[in-house]
């Protein structure tokens, strides 16, 4: 039997929706599949502004004068931080996986469309909020994923802190209530057939996220409402002197921070290993233990919590950078799946795994600078870390999720992206995170501390000054990588409408029309393997030949 | 068969439901991370209750008892749906917004003599954060019930989508957690 002759003749073939940037009711939509892009370009416009105001922060620091952002370095330091992370990076991986996810498990929509709507708004408001904040005021500098107290003076209510502490509780409410429904979607809306196992990594990946969410965003949550609580009513839980001040914060929010930290990463794995097996032509090598690895990367990110031995009275295990080192292990399972699966003869060299070859090797460049900074004992809060945060922890994820915006813009847009302006993009961005991370990591291996507004003070180098310039021009080369982008995606979506499958693909969103109809499928497949299409296709007649 | 058309999709009564629950455990979760902060600070500062608070049990038993009675309404509530009772179920279901508001209304009133607040004390702010998670989840609930009322009304809720009442009972069950957590924090462990 094959695919074509189980559709039912009196099923109308939907015709594909021509894609626009705008979606029409924008307002009131529920359908993921605009949600998904609205949210990708809204994370998008968002990154704009969080590496403008790093640009800023760089450029400051670039000169001697170090006038540029003045006194409010730590506050826009502050900004730069939750904007390219709570609202670029983390919304970008909703945004796919709100697309994605759906049709990857065989579903016509999400369990609940109106709350991952509603997710999206209270999103964008909160994000707008907290950039509004600014306008209002000076909120005080909270330091890069809030992992320290609020060390400014308390002068009583100040409506910026007020406006930016809500403004975050509302931005993570909104993820936490997309990943409740991505979770739900992914438990319940299955196609027939289609156990867990048997789900394609990107899907099974956004399942451990989920999960992992739905426990650790709460603790923020509750860390925000306590830091409003304190700055609006003029508390003392977390003033300076307070004696258990750093303990309740560094154990309440890290609890939050570090699986955060590592969440942003996870989707990752799953993106890779689709592209690569998509590309490789082959079935994902030992799929079962690749997500086996998965489930355990999201269980072990909240042990690292443990490891955090700069927090006061942590809770010191005998072994406590076991905890962190054991994240690579997962991870390292991966890459080295992922060249089992890869034989050269058969790649289909497409530009997503451009992005696919920069993912891995910023990892390895982290992974193989955490082993020489823990031989030279480089202290943890020089600018080392900076450049560890980049390279890894944002860098990296960033290369993956556009890896897939590539290999999936046939599906989400109808239309492949240039191929020349994504390699562009790819260099640019690699680039830029390369020499941006080895500026900081120089900085680190000469003692150079982090989050410091001006390196040419007393006790600072000369040479500093060209390590953060250096810095500044990874900056440069990563917005620059951004506008290639856009520009790619304005240039390619004028172009025709591609066929629904350019890659032969083995998942179930390659069944469907790009971009897909409404209800996303026609009919639904019975799955009986982890590569239904591969399946139908082997039991397809050849010419004059018999259906199984 | 190797396909179901589309519009032969089987539904799935319980989405919501396990929607529901799996934000009931972030809920959850929310309590723990305080009650964390709670015990962190107590390690560290003056023993609680701080000095010149006093702690009235008598508000916090009532708080209980009527957070219990508003169990057995989502409980009647639920009943009456499954078993196709329309009027035992709206009663159930207006009980359960008159036990909610009831709640909250002396949560509210709890927090307001408490003769401290986050301004005076640094329990002043985790009692309060308490207070909030556990009345907002409570308001929550008695948004849902009235809804329940509603769709009763106009035939939506019925034995055959019974996920609304499944919903609402599983929700309340999370609240009643949240509030026990609270309880223990600021009446239990001395």
């Amino acid at each position: 039997m094959t695919l074509t002759a189980t559709r039912s003749p009196d099923v109308p073939v939907a015709e594909p929706t021509v894609p626009v940037l705008v979606p029409e009711h924008w307002l009131t939509t529920s359908d993921h599949k605009r949600l998904g892009r609205m949210y990708v370009a809204m994370s998008l416009l968002f990154a704009l502004v969080g590496v403008g105001v790093g640009l800023a922060m760089e450029l400051q620091r670039a000169t001697h004068q170090g006038r540029i952002v003045g006194s409010d370095y730590s506050q826009l330091f502050s900004l730069h931080s939750t904007v390219t992370v709570l609202l670029f990076l983390g919304p970008l991986w909703v945004g796919l996986a709100t697309y994605l996810v759906p049709l990857q498990i065989g579903a016509r929509g999400l369990a609940l469309p109106r709350l991952q709507a509603l997710a999206f708004w209270l999103f964008v408001t909160g994000g707008l909020l907290l950039l509004g904040s600014y306008v209002f005021g000076r909120p005080n500098g909270a330091g890069i994923a809030l992992s320290q107290p609020l060390m400014a003076p308390k002068g009583g209510a100040s409506r910026a802190t007020d406006l930016w502490a809500v403004s975050l509780i509302m931005v993570t409410v909104a993820s936490l209530l997309a990943a409740a429904n991505l979770f739900t979607t992914l438990v319940r809306l299955r196609a027939d057939g289609m156990t867990l196992p048997r789900m394609p990594a990107f899907s099974w990946s956004v399942l451990a996220t989920s999960a992992a969410t739905l426990l650790s965003a709460p603790v923020f949550i509750v860390g925000m409402l306590l830091v409003y609580l304190d700055e609006h009513f003029g508390g003392t839980v977390f003033a300076t002197g307070q004696v258990n001040a750093n303990v309740v914060w560094q154990h309440l929010v890290w609890m939050y921070g570090r699986p955060d930290v590592y969440l942003l990463f996870l989707p990752s794995l799953g993106v890779v290993s689709d592209v690569v097996a998509t590309h490789a032509r082959r079935p994902l090598f030992m799929a079962p233990i690749v997500k086996g690895a998965m489930f355990a990367f999201a269980v072990l990110s909240f042990g690292v919590l443990a490891a955090n031995r700069t927090a006061e009275r942590a809770v010191i295990l005998p072994l406590p950078t076991l905890l962190s080192a054991g994240m690579v292990l997962p991870a390292g399972l991966c890459l080295l799946l992922w060249l089992g699966t890869v034989r050269p003869a058969e790649l289909r060299l497409h530009v997503s795994l451009l992005y696919v070859v920069g993912f891995v090797v910023l990892c390895l460049l982290g992974g193989l600078n955490a082993v020489i900074a823990a031989i030279r004992g480089v202290d943890g809060g020089s600018a080392w870390s900076t450049g560890q945060i980049h390279a890894v922890l944002f860098g990296a994820p960033i290369l993956a999720a556009f890896a897939g915006v590539y290999h999936w813009a046939p599906k989400i847009w109808g239309r492949a992206l240039r191929p020349t302006l994504g390699a562009l993009q790819m260099l640019l961005l690699f680039g830029g995170f390369v020499v941006s991370a080895a500026g900081s990591w120089l900085l680190g291996y000469d003692g150079a501390p982090w989050h410091v507004a001006d390196l040419t003070g007393p006790g600072t180098k000369t040479a500093w000054l060209a390590l953060v310039r250096l810095e500044g021009l990874g900056g440069m080369l990563i917005t620059l990588g951004l506008l290639v982008f856009l520009l790619n995606l304005g240039v390619s979506l004028r172009g025709p409408v591609g066929e629904g499958d350019p890659y032969e693909g083995t998942t179930l969103e390659w069944a469907t029309p790009s971009p897909p109809p409404p209800d996303n499928f026609d009919y639904v497949i019975e799955v009986r393997s982890d590569r239904p299409l591969a399946e139908v296709t082997a039991s397809a007649p050849g010419p004059g030949g018999e259906a199984d | 068969m190797l396909a179901l058309e589309s519009g032969e999709r089987r539904s799935d009564p319980h989405v919501s439901t396990f929607a529901v629950v799996a934000l009931s455990a972030s809920l959850t979760a929310a309590m723990g991370a305080l009650f964390g902060a709670w015990l962190s600070l107590r390690s560290g500062t003056a023993v609680w209750p701080p000095k010149g608070v006093v702690i009235q049990n008598y508000y916090g038993t009532t708080l209980s008892i009527t957070i219990l009675l508003g169990a057995l309404a989502a409980g009647w509530g639920l009943y009456g749906v499954v078993k196709g009772e329309r009027s035992q179920a709206i009663a159930g279901y207006i009980f359960l917004a008159i036990f909610g508001g009831a709640f909250v209304n002396l949560l509210t009133y709890t927090l307001r003599v408490a003769r401290f607040g986050p301004a005076t004390h640094p329990y002043g702010a985790l009692v309060f954060a308490f207070g909030a998670v556990v009345g907002t989840a409570t308001v929550v609930a008695i948004g849902m019930a009235l809804v329940a009322v509603a769709r009763l009304l106009g035939s939506q809720l019925s034995a055959g989508e019974p996920a609304l009442a499944y919903s609402i009972a599983w929700y309340w069950l999370a609240v009643m957690i949240a509030w026990f957590v609270m309880y223990a924090a600021v009446y239990v462990v001395k």
